[in-house]
Formats: structure tokens, sequence, C-alpha cells
């Protein structure tokens, strides 16, 4: 279960409510696995990507509008991240019938979530707090 | 959530700077690897994490509490960190076991032994309790350094080069033997190492710092492997073959065939080729360049070849290929690429 503490908070509503809501996609999915009930999880892992792509999109107009100066470091890590997200969706293709898919699905959701994405976002939590002072 | 979170860690030596805004998650369960060349940091995020050193910038969060951060110090006995080293530094006057029950404190001296026993098991070490280190192995010291380590149930456990004291042989049985102690006991590890191989044999997921202290690419192993998104991080797997070229209509031209990418048309770039992803064939089943094989190494189960292309100007490569492969015996030869094992990347980006 992951859980967006303190830490993770940008003092942005917007993008935190992202961030929220990635996480409550991220624990719903890995919830179904832990409970054995796989056969939803290709869709609602579609259902994530798209989100991840949208938020994607909203973070670097915001942060285009805001003058942060390393927002063209920040799209190409966001493209990197979708192609990790193809890896993603093939294990959730498989995760129903396999059980190596699941551990991986599961494993690499919460490495997704945390540690590419949400972490990362936290370079720009400087530059928000300034813009905002 | 349980596990370890650092967020934005820099940490300078006077005008050194040795970590830069590193940022990395690692879950209880799971071991993360940070791999890098000697002096690149990763032994002070070691440091950093065990609260042997004060953060500077950035922030350390074990188990959602944080330890660290420039106004926040837990002091090491309290964060509830395992540590083990290369060189074991087991207590020379103590037996095995008291070096196991050695950390183990508040409780029954009945449950310290048991627990004690229980760890030494583990790691197939309890009929060696009343020994003393100096007459074990150097295999036999790291399972009981692993098994202290792990005694007071920590919340984080951090490996600083932990095998790197062993030879060849016992460096792999000793590996396989600490992977499945740490998955049974579920606890997060941070493990450093400069052995590309013993990260990809034993990490969930790889974190590469360069030289300036940055992450350069995270990912599962095969990721790293198959996708490394920098020169740096595709060489640290060994020598590479290189190609420079410039992108046209999506392809890079390089004597042994064109290559496809996705950067932009009038790009200066080179490319970086696996030795196994040159494929050696017989002349005149592929329209490849012919190549003269200069040397041959047997390594066991591959072979390393030396071969230049075309005439005796031509760019020398490097290829592995399996040990059946009689190269002595096969005198027409032509090399072409298997573009999963060739990487592209921008000169100017280097």
């Amino acid at each position: 279960m992951v859980e967006l503490t303190e830490t993770f908070v940008l003092e942005c509503e917007e993008l935190d409510k992202d961030h929220k809501r990635l996480v409550e996609m991220v624990n719903d999915i890995t919830d179904d696995i832990d409970k054995g009930a796989t056969g939803n999880c290709n869709s609602k892992v579609l259902n994530f990507v798209n989100f991840a792509k949208e938020h994607f999109s909203r973070e670097e107009k915001l942060l285009t509008k805001n003058g942060y100066p390393e927002v063209a470091k920040h799209h190409k890590h966001h493209q990197t991240l979708i192609a990790k997200m193809e890896h993603i969706q093939e294990f959730a293709a498989s995760a129903e019938t396999n059980q190596l898919a699941c551990v991986s699905l599961k494993r690499e959701l919460v490495y997704f979530l945390m540690d590419d994405l949400i972490t990362t976002d936290m370079d720009f939590k400087d530059h928000i707090d300034s813009e905002q002072e | 959530m349980n596990g370890l979170h650092v967020v934005g860690l820099s940490h300078a030596y006077g005008n050194k700077q040795v970590l830069n805004n590193v940022a990395l998650m690692i879950p209880a369960g799971e071991l993360v690897c940070l791999l890098g060349p000697s002096g690149c940091g990763k032994s002070t995020l070691l440091r950093l994490a065990a609260g042997l050193e004060e953060v500077q910038q950035g922030t350390i969060v074990i188990d959602d509490v944080t330890v660290a951060s420039p106004d926040i110090h837990v002091v090491p006995e309290r964060r509830h960190v395992g540590l083990m080293f290369q060189d074991y530094a087991l207590f020379p006057h103590l037996s095995i076991i008291d070096n196991v029950t050695f950390g183990l404190t508040g409780m029954a001296v009945d449950v310290v032994r048991r627990r004690a026993m229980d760890l030494l098991d583990q790691v197939d070490m309890t009929s060696y309790a009343e020994s003393y280190p100096h007459t074990l192995s150097g295999g036999q010291q790291q399972r009981v350094a692993l098994a202290r380590a792990l005694a007071p149930r920590p919340r984080l456990l951090l490996l600083d080069e932990p095998f790197s004291g062993l030879d060849a042989n016992m460096r792999q049985t000793i590996r396989e033997e600490t992977l499945s102690v740490l998955k049974r006991s579920g606890v997060a590890t941070l493990m450093v190492t400069h052995d590309p191989e013993e990260a990809m044999f034993m990490a969930d997921r790889i974190k590469i710092i360069g030289a300036n202290g940055r992450i350069l690419q995270a990912g599962r192993p095969h990721d790293i492997y198959y996708h490394p998104n920098h020169e740096f991080v595709a060489k640290m797997f060994g020598k590479m073959n290189k190609f420079e070229g410039v992108v046209q209509d999506g392809l890079v031209k390089t004597p042994l065939g064109s290559i496809a990418t996705d950067l932009l048309d009038g790009l200066k770039v080179q490319v970086l080729i696996r030795p196994e992803g040159v494929i050696l064939d017989n002349v005149g089943k592929t329209a490849s360049p012919k190549v003269v094989v200069t040397s041959s190494h047997l390594l066991g189960h591959d072979n390393i070849i030396r071969a230049r292309i075309g005439n005796s100007d031509g760019e020398d490569l490097y290829i592995r290929v399996h040990h059946t492969f009689e190269v002595e015996f096969k005198k027409n030869l032509s090399a072409r690429i298997d573009p999963e094992y060739a990487f592209v990347y921008a000169i100017d980006n280097i």
C-alpha cells in the first residue's frame, strides 16, 4: 500500500491532486493483485497509463507557464516514462494468467509511481515554492 | 510506505560534489543496487542513510519516518539500519554466537539466543556458533556478518561491496545464499557495487550513478542492459564496438550495415554495439562486409574474437560468440549487427 507522506507534497494543488489520484489507482491495482482478482488488471492499468500521460501534459504546461528552467529535461524524462509504461502494460496483459507477470506488474507499478514519477517531481518543488512566495 | 525513500540528496566534501540530487526508493522486501565507478558517491549515500554522516541537502525517510535532512539527524542506533561491509567486521574476540547477539538488547537472554541461532540456521552456520571468526573462511565470515546484520530485524539493510573480498566461486555461492536469506527476511536492502554482473544478479532494480554523483538511469536489470539511455550506462557492462556516423532518413550507416534510430536527421551520432551484437556469418550468405579474424580466446562458455573489417586497414571488432564457433576453420566470414545490442547516442549529448 502506497501512501503519500508529507515529504512528497509539492504544495501545488493541481499536481498534488494528480499524484494522489495516481497513488489511488496504483493501490487499487496492487490490492486486486494481492486478492488474486487480476481479471481487471489490464483495463485498470490502461486507465492508469492514460491518466499518467494526461498528468505529464498538465505538468509540462504548468512548468512552462511558471518558467521552470528545466522543462525540456523533464519532458525528456516523461518520454522515457511513457516507454516504461509499455513494459508495464505488457505485464498487465499477462497478469490474469501468469503469476510472475503479476509480481512484476506490482513491483514495476510501485517503482514507476514513487521512484520515477513522484520522487523525480520533487526536483521542481523548490521552484514551485519560490513562485508561490 | 515501508522501506527507504531518498529525495533530492546532494553532498559535497569541500569543493568536490559527490552526490548530486539523488533520489531513490526501496520498498520493504526489495533490493536496489547502486552501480557506479569508484569515487562516484555510492558509499557516501550508504553512510548518509546509516547516519554515519549528516545530510547537507535532501531528505532520507525510513518506514515513513524522516531520519535525515539538513535539520534532522536521527542517530545511527535509532534508525534500525543493518550494515554489512566487504571486510565482514566481526569482533575477533567474540564467538560467532556472541557476534550475532551483540546488537540484540532489551530482550531476555533465551530469546536473544534463540533469535541468533535462528539467523545462524538461515545462513547454515549453527555448527560454528561457539567458534571464533579467525577459524572461519571468508565466505563463512560473510554469512555470519549477514546473520548479525539481520538479527535486530532492521528496517533497512545496507550492503557495501559485500562480496568483493571473496574469490570468484565463493562469491557466486555466497551471493545466491545472501539473496535467498534477504528475500525471506522481507527487509529493504540497498547494496552498492562496482560489479555490473553482481548488480544484475542481485537487484530488483539498478541505479547507475555517474562520476558526477548523478543518477543516470534507473530500472530493471533488463532495462539497463538492453535499453541503456546513456553511453556511460552502456559501457558499464564492458567493452563495446564503436562507430560514428550521421543520421539520414532515420538510419545511421556503419561499416557493418545501417541501424535505425529515432534521432533527428543530420545529427552526428555514435553507434555502440555489444560484443555479442556482432553476428558472424559465412561470406555469401549475406551482403555484409568480409572480416578477418586476428585472434580468438576461449573464456569457457564463450569465445572472444578480435576481427578486422575488410582489408588490413579496416576497423577492429570485438566479438563474443558461443564456444562451439570454431573460428580457425572459418576463413570466409562476414559480420552484421544484431540491433538488439546496438545503441545510438547523439555525440553532442555525450
